[in-house]
């Protein structure tokens, strides 16, 4: 009986226990470890909730019968948890990555609800950019978004990097995006990048990745007409980290270090001796060929590894501090940063030193004001390089096998030891004495600095008239000087020395105002509806002294100069533009988007100086019209728009002027040229533009239509775009005949395709509590053909020699290569000439195309508690490159390959091609398959006979342009976070460590170095290598904290 | 209502913001770095332009190139080494044509001549005339490169001719000799008031009398290339007298004004291009040798050391002109060339005894002898010696063995004939070239060649 009595009383009390509410409390912080503020703790199955505080405690009673609470918050991924037995239950928030965030920041600064959005953007995370380990922020982009492309110039520190979004639409304009953080449009220009020169930056490589909340991509002329003709190439919107309001102050810091090597180099030989004919010649002889005895048939003689001489390990170290926090009424964000780029070459350099701080303070309840700016000081060393008889690549390829230009040292230690490339009498010790520098001279002696200091800052105020409306306006400046001294020192008796003063000084205003009115109008509609002006204005000076002739070696002062010439030349522009847009919503599944703007530009015909254009843009979310109810299918929307961007003329092409004069003439003497004052006289000359004063805008149209789908609860995902646009009344500086007395005329002419696909796949395999597989994949296709051009004009030159150049030709793809080639029949054949070789055509042809079939990004990433690790690969199909250093370095004899077919290998060899044989009935040359043998060297006979000697220096164009696909391994990461419980009370909140690789592995058919090379940098012309510098790989460590 | 009248005064203020910035924008077109082109008023701006770019380039790749047919020099490595194979494509001479000629001193000189003719007419004859001297030369180096070349459609491209057909290459020939004339016309005359230039000419300093002599040398120069003796002896009878007359361009020691042979051999190119063993080999026991070839290098010779100047027409090839007019006309040419040779000579500083002991071999020379002397003495002048290969066969010249039949019509049995037109006439002004290449014979098939002999010399 008792023990009835107490089972039954026991029950009770459990059932009594059971049946009352729980008191859970706990944590919940995001994924820096920081409190979250404002998050929805809900109890699920109930309407009760409460909010987490300002330190993200949160504390809620639980009904017995309840056993998960839904944490949710915007801009995260919902969680529910299940409580269990627990009384404290903690929670970290992630950002909603799949669906990448329902707020996008598109035009003018505007946040946009993803939903809402009928064209195409895509957005990357802040993280995303810091992990690639790229101090370029360009760079960082790569293999990221399907529509962009970005090659980098060189893997030198510093060097630049151009970005393409849907390819190059316009001819000699900028096909650049336009760079815009938070809302004010910054300078990503290069200034100088010619064939030879030092490799400079683009001014995007001033901004600190690490400051970076995220970035979104805005590709057509719907998504930019409210930024004007500035981004008829694409926008990139940056939004950088800010405060928040009612957030206790996160520090956190960042630390990395990379060490980074060359990743690919052609093949050179290391078995015959400098020399000819099979004979060895010395350096005293002043012999550049190559051609000479079998070293190891010469006991004097020793076989060197130039590149593995010369180059070095990089390092490059990554040093960041930031705090973000705010109180009631104010925000705040400051960072500070300081970067340090040591290259694969000795001695050259990248440094950035970065401030930057946000303040935003509500004023009254209706008024916001926010500061922010940005100062950066960067510069490094930069060395001479491509065709550049003064440059590294040049004197390095050309380097002769038996000549070691270490002197017995390597790396560092021998561009340190003067013995290396000086002799005691001050000439210089190299394998032909000076004709071409020693790359250890180059280092110590042919370099250029710079320095720049920059600021970006604006002021930006908002003001709410009423609840609906309101206005905001933001002043921007981007400012900045670039300061280079350029050396090049005294070769004794090759080179007489030159030192330049380059001064640019560049200022950027805008200004942006704008009136919003957002409404719901009844339960079905809703409208958002912005007008707006703006004004930008641009003025860059270049002040540039050069001067010739150095009487004290190693002195880089231009008083050292006694020949000095100064230039002073001025860009500058003014735009003034006013724009309107409306966003209808129906329902919330139905979205139409009508923009329109009118600008006035100053490098447009007075009179004739306004152009207007429009967009509009339609988004169908079908899945909610229709009440699509699918596991399977979750979402769908489809997007369709037509959109026109303008765009204005080059500077002061509306009349003719009179410039300086230079005595020009000859491309072989470059630097000795006349110039004025000349005995004693100054002259002008007639400048060979011809200006046109009656040029109307550019005008680009663009269809694009596209899907959004999700499936399977928005796991999967796949957003896909095509798109055709068309560029008209292109204004091009179109080259015409001489003969006419100017050398181009600037005229509306042209009008440029371009179709492409865009896709990107992205699903989140598999997903459990401690788990995670996710997979993206981006995709690129696009055509850029060059429809029409102008009348009696079909070819127009880019960039590049005049022996071979990246061109636009009428009828082709956009920048195709052009060059010397073989003479061919009818049918494509080969022509062998009497003596057995391919004969070379006296016309120049177009010998190759360097734009991509396609290019796709594919990204995993696994997580497993608190471990990460990803990787990315690159894929690029189709694309060639002209391999012109490999021309040059044939014809000396310094390639693997010419060593292999110097010898018995390459005697009795047979072209393929046909010769000719007579003449037919009707008058034709006729042709029969080629069977004469030919040697292709022959020491008796000596260089006449060789065959990389026969077409002439560089041999033939065609010869050297190379199919540059490949699938590259762009990063690979390995992150681990300290799991809480060992951090415990400690200072830190959280702790991260991370092992990148960059560029680890290529594969390409390309036979020189990494293809992803552009010797003009960022210049439309592309596709061309002639001794450009390397690129690299590395490997990195990370270290984050924040506390 | 408050928000309304918000609204509006906002638009207002926007409004407002646009009128006034639409306005001015023009100003910031005008480039604050160059003159327009309608302010250029002064002359001697413009003359010292023309004349730079004309003593450059005749130093440059018309120096070279041609000096590389005619072997006094040879190419040793680089581009200059396939030229010698006679790998001459069209993009070798494309600089002179587009920067050098046509699209550099040409159209200086044409806006000279234009400023100072028809309305508006700036009262300046003697820059007239000295611009016409200097087109003449230019359209004379550029005929005899090439054949048929544009000159009475040229210059109009701000009248919307940008394809000039090409001119027949009598019709140039016919050109220079007008231009020349109208020279020396303008040349003679007094007028009150006119500009006359002075320093910013840096041949003769505008001396008038210096330049009607040249203009008649060039005048005899190119009659006798077309073979008419009797024009050319009538313009020798008033062309220059003594070596202080002969017309030569300056330059300076200093990199940016230096004479662009030293230039290129010196350290722009060095060792890509030495002299020729043909021309070594004439000069071997001449005392001119260590002068011209001093340790056997073509650089830092008299000619070609960074200040030494170089000939547009000397006193030394006016003589030979007179003397090979009497050879060809069977008479004795000996105390001619003899004058000739010590012409040359005593200009380049040769010891009197030396000139002595040389011209003793002279006597009674034929016209092989004859053309070697000239040959000799006109060095660094490349397009005379090769105008004058061309039209007499000496001095004797063979073809490298290992030259290239790729631009030639058949295989390689002599010198090139010409160079092919350049690539940016190919590209830009394809139909008139094609035309004029066709009706002169140049073309092989479809490509042009090398050897196709110019109709002056057929």
């Amino acid at each position: 009986m008792k023990k009835i009595l107490l089972t039954c009383f026991m029950l009770v009390f459990v059932l009594y226990a059971w049946a009352q509410d729980r008191t859970v409390s706990g944590k919940v912080s995001d994924e820096t470890g920081a409190g979250l503020p404002g998050v929805n703790i809900s109890i699920k199955g109930t309407s009760q909730g409460v909010i987490s505080d300002v330190d993200g405690m949160y504390n809620i009673s639980v009904p017995s019968d309840k056993n998960v609470l839904v944490f949710s918050f915007i801009g995260m991924e919902t969680k529910e948890v299940l409580i269990g037995n627990r009384s404290v239950v903690d929670v970290t928030m992630a950002s909603d990555t799949k669906q990448l965030s329902e707020v996008i920041v598109t035009a003018v600064g505007i946040e946009q609800n993803r939903k809402q959005l009928a064209y195409a953007v895509q957005e990357v995370e802040g993280k995303s950019l810091t992990e690639s380990q790229e101090p370029n922020l360009v760079n960082a982009l790569n293999s990221k978004i399907a529509g962009v492309n970005v090659v980098s110039s060189s893997g030198t520190p510093g060097a630049s990097s151009s970005i393409r979004i849907r390819g190059n639409t316009s001819i000699t304009g900028s096909n650049s995006p336009l760079f815009v953080v938070d809302g004010v449009p910054i300078d990503n220009d290069e200034v100088g990048e010619a064939v030879d020169g030092v490799s400079n930056s683009n001014r995007a490589v001033d901004i600190n990745p690490e400051d970076i909340e995220s970035l979104s991509v805005l590709k057509g002329p719907a998504a930019t007409v409210l930024y004007g003709i500035r981004a008829a190439n694409g926008a990139v919107i940056i939004t950088t980290k800010k405060g928040r309001k009612n957030m206790a102050p996160l520090i956190s810091v960042s630390s990395s270090i990379e060490i980074s090597e060359v990743n690919r180099l052609p093949e050179m030989q290391q078995e015959y001796s400098q020399g000819r004919d099979g004979v060895f010649r010395g350096p005293s002889t002043l012999e550049g060929f190559s051609w000479g005895e079998r070293i190891d048939e010469n006991p004097d003689l020793e076989g060197f590894d130039s590149f593995e001489t010369f180059f070095i390990n990089g390092i490059n170290s990554d040093n960041n501090v930031s705090v973000r926090g705010g109180t009631e009424n104010i925000s705040y964000y400051a960072s500070a940063g300081y970067l340090n780029q040591q290259g694969v070459v000795p001695n050259s350099e990248f440094e950035r030193y970065s401030v930057k701080s946000t303040i935003s303070a509500d004023l009254t309840d209706k008024l916001t004001a926010s500061v922010s700016a940005n100062f950066v000081n960067s510069g490094g060393v930069r060395l001479q390089r491509g065709s550049n008889l003064r440059g590294i690549m040049l004197g390095l390829v050309r380097n002769t096998p038996s000549f070691d230009i270490g002197n017995g040292k390597t790396g560092q230690a021998a561009a340190d030891d003067p013995s290396s490339y000086i002799f005691e009498d001050g000439t210089q010790r190299s394998y032909r004495l000076g004709i071409y520098d020693n790359p250890f001279w180059v280092v110590n002696k042919n370099f250029t600095t710079d320095e720049v200091n920059r600021i970006i800052g604006y002021v930006n105020l908002d003001y709410d008239l009423s609840t609906n409306l309101k206005v905001n306006y933001k002043l921007g400046i981007d400012q900045y000087s670039d300061r280079r001294l350029g050396r090049i020192d005294i070769v004794p008796n090759w080179n007489p020395g030159q030192i330049q003063n380059d001064n640019i000084f560049s200022k950027d205003i805008n200004s942006d105002l704008f009136i919003t009115y957002n409404k719901n109008l009844g339960s079905d509609f809703s409208i958002d509806a912005l007008i707006g002006h703006n004004y930008y204005r641009s003025a860059v000076r270049r002040n540039l002294t050069t001067g010739n002739t150095l009487s004290q070696p190693g002195f880089y002062n231009i008083a050292n100069a006694s020949d000095v010439i100064s230039s002073e030349t001025i860009s500058q522009r003014e735009l003034v533009g006013v724009f309107a847009d409306v966003k209808l919503g129906y329902r919330d599944y139905l979205f139409v988007n009508l923009s329109a703007r009118n600008d006035w530009s100053s490098t447009l015909p007075e009179g004739a100086n306004s152009f207007f254009y429009s967009a509009a843009s339609l988004g169908f979310v079908f899945t909610e019209a229709f009440n699509v109810e699918s596991s399977i299918f979750s979402f769908g929307k489809l997007r369709a728009s037509v959109g026109q961007v303008g765009n204005d003329a080059p500077l002061y092409a509306t009349q003719n002027y009179f410039t300086q004069a230079v005595g020009s003439g000859d491309g072989f003497i470059a630097n000795a040229t006349i110039q004025f004052p000349f005995l004693g006289n100054n002259a002008f000359e007639q400048d060979g533009t011809l200006g046109n004063t009656n040029l109307k805008p550019e005008l680009t149209t663009t269809y694009e239509l596209g899907a959004d789908l999700r499936f399977f609860e928005n796991r999967l995902g796949l957003d896909v775009t095509y798109y055709y646009s068309e560029t008209s009344d292109q204004i091009i500086p179109v080259e015409i005949s001489a003969a006419s007395g100017f050398i181009e005329r600037i005229q509306n002419a042209g009008v440029i395709s371009n179709e492409g696909i865009e896709a990107v796949l992205s699903g989140s395999v598999i997903k459990t509590e401690n788990f995670g597989w996710n997979v993206n994949v981006n995709f690129t296709a696009y055509e850029n053909t060059v429809l029409e051009l102008a009348e009696g004009i079909d070819n127009v030159f880019l960039a590049g020699f005049t022996s071979t150049s990246s061109r636009v030709i009428e009828g082709e793809p956009f920048g195709v290569l052009y060059g010397q080639a073989f003479q061919r029949t009818n049918e494509g054949e080969i022509i062998i000439g009497s003596d057995g070789f391919p004969l070379q055509a006296a016309d120049p042809a177009i010998i190759g195309d360097p734009n991509p079939d396609w290019l796709m990004g594919i990204s995993n990433s696994f997580n497993y508690k608190g471990f990460n690790f990803s990787f990315l690969w690159d894929i690029r199909q189709g694309g060639d490159v002209w391999n012109g250093t490999n021309g040059v370095a044939e014809y000396f004899g310094v390639t693997q390959e010419t060593a292999d077919l110097r010898g018995e290998a390459g005697q009795g060899v047979i072209f393929d091609g046909v010769v000719a044989s007579g003449t037919n009935t009707e008058g034709e040359t006729t042709y029969v398959p080629n069977q004469q043998q030919v040697d292709l060297n022959n020491n008796a006979i000596g260089i006449a006979s060789n065959r990389w000697q026969r077409y002439g220096f560089g041999t033939l164009g065609e010869e050297n342009v190379e199919d540059a696909s490949w699938v590259r391994l762009r990063q690979v990461s390995l992150g681990y976070r300290l799991p809480s419980a060992l951090l415990g009370d400690g200072p830190f909140s959280t702790v991260d460590i991370t092992l990148t690789g960059r560029n680890l592995l290529l594969f390409t058919p390309y036979t020189g170095i990494d293809p992803e090379t552009n010797l003009t940098g960022t210049s439309n012309g592309f596709g061309l290598d002639y001794f450009n510098n390397p690129n690299t790989r590395g490997y990195s460590l990370s270290v984050r904290l924040t506390f | 209502m408050k928000i309304i009248k918000n609204i509006k005064f906002n638009a207002l203020v926007v409004l407002l913001f646009v009128s006034i910035n639409a306005c001015n924008l023009t100003e910031t077109n005008i480039d604050p770095a160059s003159i327009a082109q309608d302010q250029v008023t002064q002359l001697s701006l413009v003359l010292p332009s023309a004349e730079a770019h004309m003593a450059f380039n005749s130093g440059a790749l018309a120096a070279r190139n041609p000096g590389i047919v005619v072997q006094y020099f040879i190419g040793l490595e680089a581009q200059q080494q396939q030229y010698s194979q006679y790998l001459i494509p069209r993009n070798a001479m494309d600089n002179l044509w587009v920067f050098g000629m046509y699209g550099g001193g040409m159209k200086d000189l044409n806006f000279i001549i234009e400023s100072t003719s028809g309305e508006n007419a700036i009262n300046a004859p003697y820059y007239s005339g000295i611009a016409k001297i200097y087109m003449a030369e230019a359209l004379g180096m550029l005929t005899l490169m090439f054949g048929d070349i544009p000159y009475s459609e040229a210059f109009q491209g701000d009248d919307g001719n940008i394809t000039p057909v090409y001119d027949t290459q009598e019709e140039i020939l016919q050109s220079i000799q007008t231009l020349l004339d109208e020279a020396i016309t303008e040349l003679s005359t007094d007028v009150e008031g006119d500009i006359e230039p002075g320093a910013d000419e840096v041949v003769f300093n505008g001396d008038p009398d210096k330049w009607i002599a040249t203009a008649y040398s060039l005048k005899a120069r190119y009659h006798l290339t077309n073979g008419d003796f009797t024009s050319a002896s009538a313009a020798l009878a008033n062309s220059i007298k003594s070596n202080a007359g002969s017309a030569l361009y300056p330059f300076d020691a200093s990199l940016t004004s230096g004479n662009p042979l030293y230039s290129f051999g010196d350290f722009e190119r060095p060792g890509t291009m030495g002299a020729h063993p043909t021309f070594v080999s004439k000069m071997s026991s001449d005392p001119r040798q260590p002068l011209n070839l001093p340790g056997g290098s073509f650089v830092n010779g008299f000619w070609t050391s960074q200040s030494s100047p170089l000939p547009i027409i000397t006193y030394a090839e006016v003589k030979f002109m007179e003397a090979e007019i009497e050879a060809q006309q069977g008479g004795d040419a000996t105390e001619l060339v003899k004058e000739a040779v010590r012409a040359n000579m005593e200009f380049m500083g040769v010891p009197e005894e030396d000139i002595i002991v040389y011209n003793l071999g002279i006597s009674n020379p034929s016209l092989s002898q004859l053309m070697n002397e000239k040959y000799k003495a006109v060095y660094p002048n490349s397009m005379v010696s090769w105008s004058d290969y061309r039209r007499t066969g000496f001095p004797a010249l063979t073809p490298p063995s290992n030259a290239s039949s790729d631009f030639y019509r058949g295989s390689v049995d002599d010198i090139p004939e010409r160079f092919i037109y350049p690539e940016s006439e190919f590209l830009y002004n394809v139909e008139n070239m094609n035309a004029a290449s066709e009706r002169q014979g140049f073309l092989d098939g479809d490509q042009e060649v090398l050897n196709a002999v110019l109709p002056v010399f057929e």
